[in-house]
Parts: structure tokens; sequence; C-alpha cells
């Protein structure tokens, strides 16, 4: 376990002041980023979850300039990830960008050709580096202020130091976007972290949805990924954030997503987990006017290796709010699926009904689950409950489905498609077809 | 005697050093942390001495075949003595262990039945419980009979139901004070126990459970809280599974003030088999009433069945109104209710008269 | 009209929702059994709960007199003590709530005899009246409706009100689910509590119970209002024709 503070000296406050000033940033941005740096060396690691002594905080190139250290050779690619590719379809030039040879995709974000549709609607979407300084009032508004503020936890901070990349998505009053907004977010260099910052501003009566992440697996050697979200819903608006995660097994992925949710405003996270090798997710919306809403869907896969800690936090801060919470977790070969869930009932929040429902299923002799559940409820007239289960394979469904002609290995995939169905059916077709394929390929062991 | 004289220094030490247990709830980097009892409230020591044997504390009947004797009679008896010598690195736990001012052993025979009623005439008690092989034991304990019990009250009770036994517990603990119960059961291949287990809080209730269940064994445990206003009371059970294990664990509770109700489930790897169900249930009464529920699954083996389930929140309005229809005020309409909750309590006498007075209020 | 029910021009939505009825005028006078008919939605159900004292419901505008006494303005619990009674179309069920001890709760908060009621007594005559309507006593151990098939939900309802003794009785839907002997049980049960002091006012949308019963006055309604009335012959002419004479829905 790492000590509790980190002495990191000097050489990054230097990198933070250099970073700011060739990104030509306004001096406010540049304050936030030392205060936050200042943060994040005070506080400690969390003593609590996953396992993180493999996370050396000390040895990260927090900014690298495009033609600094760049990725090896293709070959220094783990044999699993080859595999994958292979399994595919995936072509060599892509396996190179894939494995961070793609000279553009620096920290950067990659756009679709949607962006002028948006335009017309008065939506603004652009990279956030571009944001601050084309909108630094509006930014400047909603940046790690009420949301996620760097004294949210240390990888906040971290995040708020040294982020680079990440999406500002702001939509006007009652405007309704029709399609979902993708982005695809790649890591480079190997000992990178990637510290995306997004921020995502419905106004009143406004609805947007957002999807990132990739179901091809993205590869940091060594590598932590501190992504921070946060997220505003106008009175009335509605906000859906699907996300794929399908981090290489060697990254730890502590990701910070918060959403503040005003008066009947409606909230959607919706978040798939593939890949990495540590998880830290823990989605928060914080219900802060009457008759707000949020829905939370989580569906994750833990593989060998792998320790995916997952959760709701959900805050009842006004009357008649409503939540609720399905979480589905698959544990296979040593993985491990945790669901860590906080709900709380602030006093005043009459009326308010809270429902989570997280079931975990076991394949191999190894595989492990846990859920450590809260409720708080400190308001005696709201509706709180929890449901969770953990199991293997049903027998009796197996034979079924091998009576019908699947062999045994076909059933069990079909029949932990069917589990996480829940959750997968609110993500866009094209990306659940390939999510579907990866754990596929994740159940026949094609991918170790 | 001089040996448990000795064991008491050298544990007044360990206590004197001990922290209280602060539940740490860690859950997406938010700290829920609960430690509602002051340090200084805390007696400053173990207690110092007592009179040879200790005879007082309780008082029994019972009928069957079973062995009652003070703990320090029994010191020497190797099966007791690796019990009484324990000590604990929590506060409370080490000054019920260690500190207890009236201890008792029951030992049931080998194939015998035994049926016993103890009740307590003191604070601070501790009772070490042995069911042998292929035994019957029908055992309730009141822990409070007395208010002289209402400053600071540390009992506890270790039962062990070997081999093929078959155990039946009920024991109710109240207080107005400070008070703390730990239980814990130890329940091997092939047997059963049974517990119904009732705490009433005051200012500060701690009830503390655990129970380890071997290969091909069973428990059956009902946890009720009933916590008036400003009172504060904390449930928490444990169950550890073994192979081929089931549990089925009740918890219940009224809270008028504020309650802490956690249930746990672990099954390790290789307890194949196990069945676990836990379901919590809190009715909250009234602007004061703060509740906080943890149920937990801690699963390292896959073949196993666990669910657990909790439920806080106060009458639903559907519900009242059809009381209410039939003549019934709010109060008697959810007096009606925690009598409901609380029902399977009442078919023991121990229970209900402990139950009946407070529900009335 | 001095004794008994009495309502006038009743407006009723929904919270949160749309106006359900739209101005609903009868009577119920003491000693009387009146019929309520209408089609499915017309609002039968609403007008039952609303006179009860339902949460889920709002009064728009309109009286609702008991006695000459308003009791709109009164809580369910102070109607049911003033002698109102509704039997649920709807069953709730109250989980951890035992039949009896409910029973016996609401005998008590509800009695008005000499000195306290005995519940000695109180055991003899539920569990004679429960004979009478052909209801199996393990059913009176059971959780409230838990688990109770439709037949036994209703004759729980009509269990209940044969103890209770209410002055006004409303039952909504109190025939559906029961089959030919027990619809004469309970259609007996009924005679025999009406008149002397009390009144029964039986919504429906079917027939079946009338056989037994003989009404004293039958109300139409549709679409959230009373819109006719008159003898048994008015329910005849809904059981041949259905509802298609006052207009089409």
């Amino acid at each position: 376990m790492q000590s509790d503070t980190y002495q990191i000296g000097l050489k990054n406050e230097e990198a933070v002041k250099k970073m700011s000033k060739d990104k030509g940033e306004p001096d406010w941005m540049l304050k936030k980023r030392l205060y936050s740096l200042s943060v994040f060396e005070s506080k400690p690691m969390p003593t609590w979850g996953p396992d993180l002594s493999g996370l050396d905080l000390r040895d990260l190139a927090y900014y690298v300039s495009p033609n600094v250290g760049r990725a090896d050779d293709l070959e220094d690619l783990p044999e699993n990830l080859k595999k994958t590719f292979d399994a595919l379809g995936i072509p060599e030039a892509e396996r190179k960008f894939l494995a961070g040879n793609g000279a553009m995709y620096q920290s950067e974000v990659i756009y679709e050709r949607m962006k002028d549709q948006l335009k017309k609607q008065g939506v603004i979407f652009m990279s956030m580096d571009e944001a601050v300084n084309k909108y630094p009032d509006l930014v400047q508004k909603y940046f790690m202020t009420r949301c996620v503020p760097p004294t949210y936890h240390k990888f906040a901070a971290l995040n708020g130091a040294f982020w680079s990349g990440g999406t500002f998505l702001y939509v006007p009053k009652g405007v309704k976007v029709e399609m979902p907004v993708q982005v695809y977010f790649l890591v480079d260099h190997p000992s990178m972290g990637q510290f995306e910052h997004t921020i995502i501003i419905a106004e009143d009566g406004a609805s947007v949805e957002y999807i990132e992440g990739c179901s091809a697996p993205a590869y940091i050697k060594g590598g932590l990924h501190a992504g921070v979200m946060e997220i505003f819903v106008g009175k009335g608006a509605r906000v859906r954030v699907t996300t794929i995660q399908n981090w290489s097994k060697n990254v730890y992925n502590l990701v910070t997503k918060r959403a503040i949710v005003n008066e009947e405003g409606r909230m959607e996270w919706v978040e798939a987990s593939l890949g990495s090798k540590v998880t830290m997710l823990y989605p928060a919306s914080v219900l802060s006017g009457r008759g707000a809403r949020a829905e939370h869907l989580y569906v994750s896969f833990a593989s060998d290796g792998q320790v995916l800690d997952t959760g709701a936090k959900i805050t009842h801060a006004a009357p008649d709010t409503s939540a609720y919470v399905i979480s589905r977790s698959i544990s296979k070969g040593n993985g491990r699926a945790i669901y860590r869930g906080q709900v709380r009932v602030n006093p005043g929040a009459k009326g308010s009904v809270n429902s989570v429902k997280c079931d975990s299923l076991l394949l191999s002799e190894e595989s492990s689950t846990a859920t450590f559940p809260v409720e708080e409820v400190y308001e005696e007239g709201s509706d709180v409950s929890h449901e969770a289960s953990a199991g293997k394979i049903a027998e009796d469904q197996l034979f079924y489905l091998m009576s019908r002609g699947f062999s045994e290995e076909e059933a069990r995939a079909l029949i932990v498609r069917g589990f996480m169905e829940p959750v997968t059916k609110k993500i866009p077709l094209e990306y659940a077809v390939e999510f579907n394929r990866l754990i596929d390929l994740e159940m026949k062991g094609a991918v170790a | 005697m001089e040996e448990f004289k000795e064991f008491r220094d050298r544990a007044q030490l360990t206590y004197a050093n001990a922290l209280p247990l602060k539940w740490k709830q860690e859950s997406g980097g938010h700290l829920v942390y609960r430690e509602e009892l002051r340090y200084s409230d805390y007696p400053m020591a173990l207690p110092q001495g007592f009179e040879e044997p200790d005879t007082g504390g309780f008082h029994f009947n019972g009928s069957g075949d079973y062995v009652l004797k003070p703990l320090l009679e029994c010191a020497r008896d190797l099966w007791v003595s690796q019990e009484l010598y324990r000590t604990s690195e929590d506060k409370l736990k080490l000054l019920a262990l260690a500190g207890w001012k009236h201890g008792y052993y029951v030992n049931v025979p080998q194939g015998s039945k035994a049926e016993l009623r103890v009740e307590a005439d003191d604070c601070s008690n501790r009772l070490i419980v042995r069911a042998q092989e292929a035994s019957e034991l029908d055992l309730s304990v009141n822990f409070s009979s007395k208010s002289a019990c209402n400053r600071f009250n540390a009992s506890s009770m270790q039962v062990y139901a070997e081999r093929g036994s078959k155990v039946t517990l009920n024991y109710a603990t109240s207080s107005s004070g400070s008070n703390f119960l730990d239980f814990e059961g130890h329940v091997d291949s092939g047997s059963g126990m049974s517990l119904s287990a009732l705490q009433v809080s005051g200012e500060y209730s701690r009830h503390f459970g655990s129970v380890d269940l071997e290969e091909g064994s069973s428990v059956r445990l009902l946890i009720g809280d009933f916590v008036p206003k400003r009172a504060f009371g904390d449930s928490m059970f444990v169950v550890k599974h073994g192979a081929n294990s089931t549990s089925d664990v009740q918890m219940r509770a009224a809270v008028f003030g504020k309650g802490v109700i956690r249930g746990i489930t672990g099954v390790k790897t290789g307890a194949k088999g196990s069945k676990a169900n836990l379901q919590e249930r809190v009715l909250m009464v009234g602007e004061e009433a703060k509740a906080i529920t943890s149920p937990s699954l801690d699963i390292y083996e896959k073949d196993v069945e666990a669910r657990h389930g909790s439920w806080s929140g106060r009458i639903g309005s559907k519900e009242l109104f059809y009381l209410q229809s039939r003549g019934l005020t709010e109060e008697q309409a959810i007096a009606l209710l925690i009598r409901g909750m609380f029902a399977p309590f009442f078919v023991v006498p121990m229970f209900s008269d402990v139950l009946g007075g407070i529900i009335n209020a | 009209m001095e004794k008994g029910l009495s309502v006038v021009d009743l407006r009723v939505s929904a919270i949160g929702g749309k106006q359900i009825l739209n101005g609903v005028t009868f009577d119920l006078p003491i000693g009387e059994i009146r019929v309520i008919m209408g089609p499915n939605g017309s609002g039968k159900s609403t007008l039952a709960l609303t006179l009860a004292g339902s949460p889920d419901f709002k009064v728009d505008s309109g009286s609702a007199k008991l006695d000459g006494e308003d009791i709109l303005s009164l809580s369910a619990e102070q109607r049911a003590k003033k002698g109102l009674f509704l039997a649920f179309q709807r069953q709730i069920e109250i989980p951890g709530v035992i039949l009896k001890d409910m029973i016996w709760e609401a005998y008590r908060a509800n009695w008005n005899g000499q000195g306290r009621p005995s519940i000695i007594d109180f055991r003899k005559t539920l569990a004679a009246t429960a004979q009478g309507l052909s209801f199996s006593e393990s059913f009176l151990d059971r959780a409230v409706n838990e688990g109770f098939s439709g037949g036994e939900g209703k004759k729980s309802e009509v269990l209940q009100m044969l103890m209770l003794k209410p002055r006004i009785a409303l039952l909504d839907e109190i025939d559906s689910g029961l089959d030919v002997d027990s619809l004469r049980v309970v259609a007996s049960a009924l005679n025999d509590f009406a008149r002397n002091g009390r009144s029964a006012l039986i919504i429906t949308h079917h027939y079946n119970l009338l056989d037994y019963i003989s009404p004293d006055l039958v109300y139409v309604m549709k679409a959230g209002k009373i819109v006719d009335k008159g003898g048994l012959e008015i329910a005849k002419i809904i059981e041949k024709e259905g509802y298609s004479r006052w207009g089409v829905d």
C-alpha cells in the first residue's frame, strides 16, 4: 500500500505551468490547476476499495508533447490484445493506431461530422481545450465549481491539475438533440495517464444523449485513467450518458462522474465496464430539485486479474424525487465484481423513492463478487429498497438450451447475454453489437 | 482464579489502548463514519475483582439434562479455558469478553435434551454455552430484567452447537443507557441453530452478532430492534458460510429515533452449495426517525444461491387509508403494523412482556 | 333529508390527473338499500373511495353530508367513526397485520356500547360471523388480504362490515369473484344488515347480486355522473341491453 501523502515536488508544478502556457489558457484555469495540484498532493490514497498498490503515481509523464516518447513497436503489444484484434478483424494499420502510434490522437477528441448540425441548433460541442479558449466565461462558471470540485477526492484533484482533452457539450434551453453525440477517446503514450475532463450542460427543457467509449481495447502501458465528467441537468431537461469502457488490462481506471439534476430533470447513466485492471466507478446523481429523477444502469464483466468496483451514489435532496439502479455483473476466472452503492435521503426530501437491484453471476471456481450498499434515510416520508442476488448459471437453463441444440459454450454465452440484456438494450445498436461480440470472445477465452 | 486475575490484569492494558470500533462503511469515496458513543463514556477500566466463586448475577430454572456452573469454577476445563481467555481488539467486545461481572457455563451432554430459562439480575454478564454432539437445547435469556443496567452494560454470549445438535435460542436486551450485547454462534456440521433476539434500544445500544456455519449446518436468525425516540440502536449480524450450509436472516426494526441495521453474508471459497437469504425491514415512524441500512454480500464461491433485500420507509399511504377507513387513527395503524412486524417474537412470553409495554407507549 | 348520506354535485379529480366525477348527485336514506350501476370507467370506484376519504383523489367542488353534517372535511378515520364503511373493490395487502387483530382493534376503536368490549365475546362473535359467511377461520390468522382469492377478499370485507356494524356501508363490486353460493350468503347477510337504522349502497356493474336483494332504488352512472334512476326494472334493462340507452361512451 502506498504511503499516505505524496511528495511529488516542484517538477509537477512546472509541468502544470508549462502545459497551461502551451495550451494558451486563461489565468483562472492555471490557478485552478495549481490549486488542484495542491489538493492532490495533500490528500491521502483511499483506504477502502480495491488494491491500488500497483499504481505508481511518481512515474507518469503527465503531459507529453506530440513528438516526445512515442509508443513502441507493435511487437510490444501484449499477446491477448493481438488476439483480440485478430478476432475482431481489425486491420494492421488500425492496430498501430489502437496501440498508440497514431499521431493525431494525442489526448485529443475525435469528432463526428454531426458537428455542423449541432452548430445550427446553437449547441456547443468541442474539445474541452478549445472550449476554454473560445467560451472562457461559460466554462469558468461550470468547470470544477459546484459539481466536482477539486476537493471531491484525490483523483478528481489529479484530473483538475493535469486534465487534457475531454468534451464540452452545451445544449441551450429547449433544444432537443435528436442523434446521440458520440466521442471516441484514445490514449497514445504508454506511460501516460489519461485525464480527460468532460462537461455536459443541458439548459431547461433541453435533451441530449452522449456516448463515449470504444469496444476495441485501448492500450496504455502501466497506465492510469482518471477522467472526470460533470453534468448539469436543467429544469425539465434530460441527459443520458452511455459509456463503454474497455481499457487494456493493465490500466487503473479511477473515474469521477457526477450529475446535478434540477426540478423535473432526468439523468440516465448507462455504464458498460469490460476492461482495465482495476476500475473504481461511482456515477453520482444529486437530485436537487423537486421531481428530479435518475436512472443508473450498469453492466460489468470482470475477467482474470480484474477488479471492477462500481456503484451508484444517489442523493435525494428535494421532495418527490425518484431513482432506480440496475446493476448486472459477471465474474469469470478470478475476476471480482463489486457493487458499492450509497443512497442518501436528506431530511425534508419527502416522497422520495429509491430502488436498487443488483445481481451477480459467477462463472468460474475462482470468481468472486460482493455488494456493499448503504442506505441512509433521514426522512421518514420516503421509500427506499434494495435487492441483490449472487449465484451461478442455473443448470436447468443450460440444459434447456442444450436440448435445443446449443453447445454448452454457446448456451453459457446466450445466458450471459440474456443476463445483461436489461442494461445492454439501452446501448445504441452499433455499440451493443460490438459489445456483445466482445463478451462472446471473453466467454470463449480467446482473450485470456 | 489466580490465572484469571492475571488474564484480566493483562487485558487492562489492552483495554486502555484499544480504540472503539468505528464503523467505516466506505462507498464511492464517501466515508460513512458512525461512532455514536463518546470515548469518555466507556468505563475507565475493566472491573477489578469479584467474589469467588461468583454465584450471583443470574437466576435460572430449567429442566432436562445439563450442567450449569460459574465460569471461574470451570476455568481448568480445557474447552472452557480456550473460550474464557479470549480477547479482542475492539474495545467494547474486549470489555464484554474480559470485563464481565458474572459468568456462567452451560453444558448439555451428548445426546441430552435441556431447557433453560435465564434471567439476569445484574449487568455485564457472560454466558458460554456448549451443546454437545446430538443434543438439543432450548435456551432463553433475558439480559436486562433489572433496570440496574441502565448505566453501562456489556454482556456477551458464545454458543457452540456441536455436531448434529439442535439449539433454539431466544434472548432480549434492553436499556435506557449504554448497552452492548455481543453474540457468537458456532454451528458445527449437521447442526441447526435458531435464534430470535430482540433489542430495545436506549441512549446507545449496540447488538452485534456473528454466526459461523460449518458444513451442512443451518441457521435461522430473527433480529429485532425497537428504537424509541431519542434512542440509538445499532444491530449488526455477520453470517459466514461453510459448504452446503443454509442461512435465513430476518432483521426487523421499528425506528422512532436513529437505527442502524447491517446484515452481512459471507461465503468463502469452497463453501459450495450454500444458500443464503437476508431480509432487512425498517419501519420509520415520526419526523425524527433516521435509518441506515446496509445489507452486504461477500461471495468467493460460484456454487451458491445468495440473495438479500432491504426496505426502509414509513407506512404506505394505501395501507394507512385502509386501516383508517376502519376507524383506526394513524398511531393505532402504526402500532398494528409494528405488532405485525414483531409478531414472531410474541410467541415467546419473555418478548411479549418486553415489547407489549413499549408498543403501547 | 336529515338522516342518511346525501351527495350533491360532487366533482372529483385524481391527484395530478384529470377529472373523473363530473357532478354526482344522489341520496341514501337510512334503512334503505340502493344500487349504483355503471360501465367500467364511469367513476364508481372513485366515488366510493372519495366518500371514504382516499388520499388519491381531490374534491374539486360539491358536497357530501352524513346526517346533515359535512364529511368531506373529515379524515378517513373520522368518517369511519361517524359510521361510514367502505368494502374495497381492490384488495390491499398488509403483510404482517393479522386480519383478526385488525378487526379487533377496529372493533375496539369503534365501540359505542357500555364500558369496554370483551375480547372473549368478540372472538365468539367473530367465529360465528365467519362461519355464517362460510369464511374459513384459517384466513382470520393470515395477514390482511395476503394470498386471498377474489372471493375470500370480498368475504373478508363483508365480515368486517358485519363486525363493525357501520351505519352506512358502501360496497364496491362486492359481487365480483363470488360463486353462486357465496353470492347468496353475502346477499342474505346484507339483507339482514340493512334496515334497522343502517343503509347499504351497492356499487356494481353486474346484475348477479340483485337476484337476491330488492333494492329500494337503482341509479345509473355514466362518465362521472348519475344519469338516471328507477326501480329494479332498470337493472333488468342493463342486463339485457347494456348501457347504450344512456348514450355511447
